[in-house]
């Protein structure tokens, strides 16, 4: 039986209030959720494996093993929260694509994760999927801001489920291939 | 004659009287000395002591109870005299006399116990007992020490190594069987996090770091290194020279890996070897051999995290109770302002206070009821700001009124050639479907559906039939982008020329390209102005194009002014929307 190798990383999740960061997680881990985390000392820590991924170079199988820091509050940076993203990986940066104003703020946020992250990879999820149209300024304001920071991007609905594996496997495609 | 018989007379006297004047003068000469005695009082006590003390001896002896009876007032009153005037004097007196006493009876309580221990012991493990006797006597422990010290062992239970920057676990070693769990890699997220929490909430000026978490019998100790930290979970008392070998422990691990930790990107199979020297100091204190290695915590993890959780609900109410108190208090304010609109069905929304900011989202059935909770709230003493994010989601009877409204608005369309328009309602959108002949009708309708108040979001998803035939057929659009201007600004902001640049990319590998720039504003200045700041927008986007070398007889400039707003100019939101540049890059075929 060909050996899996086993790759543990630490992703944050970014975006403004009521985006729908911890409901994403909450669809995605699924199995393992517990709120009064959160609540406590203001950073939910999940866990969940993706499905495995065969190198196209080495054709070794990697494994990947996310450590999802969900953070609240995180629209108030401080000192607290550049610890939390201090070490990560990645990030999935979500805006609702209902209020136009949460992609400034993620704008904002995904600078200050850079800053302290320079080298880690990102994805956008524009969120509430199932409440646009594409066609929406929303929209094209969305794609505009994927382009700024050269990320791939994926249309998600934490209500529906749809999307939400992918957004992931989105994130752990982007840093398997990054390594 | 005379003195010849008085001579013979005194010698007489003399012979007959000697021995007797001796003792006369013996006599005298005793008195005297008596009477020396009785004057001196302390040579007199010297004399009688042993005789009075002999008679008091003989008289406590025959009338004990009459002489205490005699004695007690007496001696209460001048130890109580005593006691007042001279605490301090008495207290150093007694000390050493108290002390020894207080030593002795403990000494002989112990006895008591320990013997009654092993009188216990002896009744309760017959079957150990003569092991324990012999280990006793080789060791000169008594049978009760041992005993605690096997009830009561010390034992390492779990190692967690975690990378120090990413609170990923690199490698976990239990010391007893478990099932197995997951909670291993959070416990090292979550005590990562701790401790950038302790640290940042009770930070002093030494470089201090959270080294010891304790929860009834277990002790979590975290033992920092440079790449990575050791999480040991140990029971009992620990041995002196413990933490020092630990400390030895993490210099191993790390002269050993720290080529591995400082690259250290989640391959924790790059770790493997890390186990043994774990295994090896467990051994060294767990006379158990270890039963279960690596990826397996027990339920007791379960207790750690409860320890963690309770020590930081405890730091963080302490932290952060002033807070709590006056946020709870103005949360109840809400709660009853809220309450007093009789349209809101509080389970559809959501709030927080954040800063004395109130946030509000979540779905109410009308604009109406959005609009009265924001005047509701905003009456709040202390609420410096109220954010406002609730969306409207109309019931089924708005809803057809509604449709009725657009209905209305789009009639005169429907009866003019080319026209086939119909909106419809979902959740809070108004969607506007059908096919217009001009680019221009399609705008008129998106401008008009915004004049209804109640529609938050309007899809204009109207085709437009004729739209090819307001570009000569040797034209085609390619890309078309908007970029947004503040008010009143001419400037490009500087977030926006990314857009620009994606552009001038796009289109320079291409042959026979045109620009067409189109500038707008909103409505808040009179029209003549915004025509005029609508063609300083399109100018500057123009001149961004030519700085970056686009030749400047391919860009064709146009402005509008408010004309072909593409949202409400009656919110903010819908003006900012409107404050733009239309950028099309045609290609000439």
């Amino acid at each position: 039986m060909e050996k899996r190798i086993e790759i543990r990383k630490k992703i944050c999740m970014l975006g403004a209030f009521g985006v729908g960061k911890t409901s994403l997680v909450r669809q995605f881990v699924f199995n393992k959720y517990e709120d009064k985390y959160l609540s406590t000392i203001g950073v939910l820590i999940s866990q969940k494996q993706l499905p495995p991924f065969r190198k196209s170079d080495s054709g070794r199988i990697e494994q990947l093993e996310f450590i999802i820091w969900d953070l609240a509050n995180i629209e108030k940076y401080n000192k607290m929260t550049k610890n939390y993203f201090r070490g990560a990986a990645g990030a999935i940066a979500v805006c609702d694509l209902t209020r136009a104003h949460t992609f400034e703020e993620i704008d904002q946020l995904l600078n200050k994760f850079l800053e302290i992250n320079p080298k880690s990879r990102i994805v956008l999820a524009g969120n509430k999927i199932d409440l646009v149209d594409q066609q929406l300024i929303e929209m094209e304001r969305f794609l505009h801001l994927s382009d700024s920071y050269q990320t791939t991007y994926t249309l998600t609905s934490a209500k529906t489920g749809e999307n939400v594996e992918q957004l992931f496997v989105c994130l752990g495609n982007e840093l398997l291939k990054s390594e | 004659m005379q003195p010849v018989k008085e001579k013979s007379l005194v010698k007489l006297r003399e012979l007959l009287f000697k021995e007797d004047l001796q003792k006369l003068k013996q006599l005298e000469d005793e008195v005297v000395h008596l009477k020396a005695r009785l004057s001196d009082k302390e040579a007199l006590l010297i004399s009688l002591e042993p005789i009075i003390a002999d008679l008091l001896e003989r008289k406590i002896v025959n009338s004990r109870n009459e002489m205490a009876e005699v004695l007690a007032p007496i001696m209460s009153a001048a130890i109580r005299h005593q006691i007042v005037e001279a605490k301090e004097d008495v207290i150093d007196a007694l000390y050493p006399i108290i002390g020894k006493t207080i030593r002795k009876s403990v000494a002989e309580a112990m006895k008591k116990l320990v013997d009654s221990v092993n009188q216990r012991i002896d009744r309760v493990f017959k079957g150990k007992l003569f092991a324990r006797q012999v280990k006793s006597k080789i060791t000169g422990v008594s049978r009760g020490e041992l005993f605690l010290k096997e009830a009561l062992p010390f034992q390492i239970e779990e190692i967690f190594v975690i990378h120090k920057a990413t609170g990923l676990l690199i490698k976990h070693v239990s010391a007893v069987e478990s099932t197995a769990s997951v909670d291993e890699n959070l416990i090292s997220g979550m005590l990562t996090a701790i401790r950038d929490f302790v640290a940042e909430s009770f930070k002093t000026d030494t470089k201090a770091d959270l080294n010891e978490i304790k929860y009834g019998d277990l002790k979590v100790i975290l033992e920092m290194g440079r790449y990575t930290y050791l999480a040991v979970v140990i029971s009992g008392i620990e041995p002196d020279e413990f933490r020092e070998n630990l400390e030895k422990l993490e210099r191993r691990i790390h002269n050993r890996f720290y080529k591995v930790f400082r690259q250290f990107d989640g391959d924790i199979n790059a770790c493997q070897e890390i186990v043994k020297p774990i295994q090896k100091f467990i051994l060294t204190y767990n006379s158990a051999p270890l039963k279960a290695v690596a990826h397996s915590p027990k339920p007791y993890l379960r207790y750690i995290l409860i320890t963690i959780f309770a020590i930081l609900v405890i730091g963080f109410t302490a932290f952060k109770l002033t807070d709590f108190f006056a946020q709870r208090k103005l949360l109840k304010q809400v709660q009853s302002k809220l309450e007093l609109i009789p349209e809101l069905d509080l389970n559809t929304i959501e709030y927080k206070i954040d800063d004395e900011k109130l946030l509000v989202a979540g779905q109410v059935q009308s604009i109406q009821v959005k609009n009265q909770i924001s005047s509701a709230l905003q009456s709040i003493q202390g609420l410096n700001n109220v954010e406002n994010q609730l969306t409207v989601h109309f019931s089924p009877p708005r809803k057809v009124q509604l449709e009725q409204n657009i209905h209305e608005k789009l009639m005169p369309f429907e009866q003019l050639p080319g026209f086939h328009v119909h909106g419809i309602v979902e959740g809070n959108h108004i969607i506007i479907e059908g096919e217009v002949p001009e680019l221009q009708a399609k705008r008129e309708i998106g401008f008009l559906m915004s004049e209804i108040q109640e529609a938050q979001v309007i899809i204009n998803n109207l085709v437009v039939t004729k739209q090819q035939k307001s570009l000569p057929d040797s034209l085609q659009i390619l890309q078309k982008e908007l970029i947004f201007f503040n008010i009143d600004q001419i400037a490009v902001l500087p977030e926006q020329t990314a857009i620009l640049d994606k552009l001038l990319k796009f289109s320079q590998d291409l042959e026979n390209i045109q620009i067409k720039i189109s500038g707008y504003s909103d409505d808040l200045a009179d029209s003549t102005y915004n025509l005029q700041l609508s063609e300083q927008r399109a100018r500057s986007v123009a001149n961004y194009f030519r700085a970056n070398n686009f030749p400047p007889p391919n860009m064709h400039i146009h402005f509008y002014g408010e004309a072909y707003p593409i949202a409400t100019n009656k919110t903010e939101t819908g003006r900012a929307k409107n404050r733009r540049v239309e950028i099309e890059i045609i290609q000439k075929r």
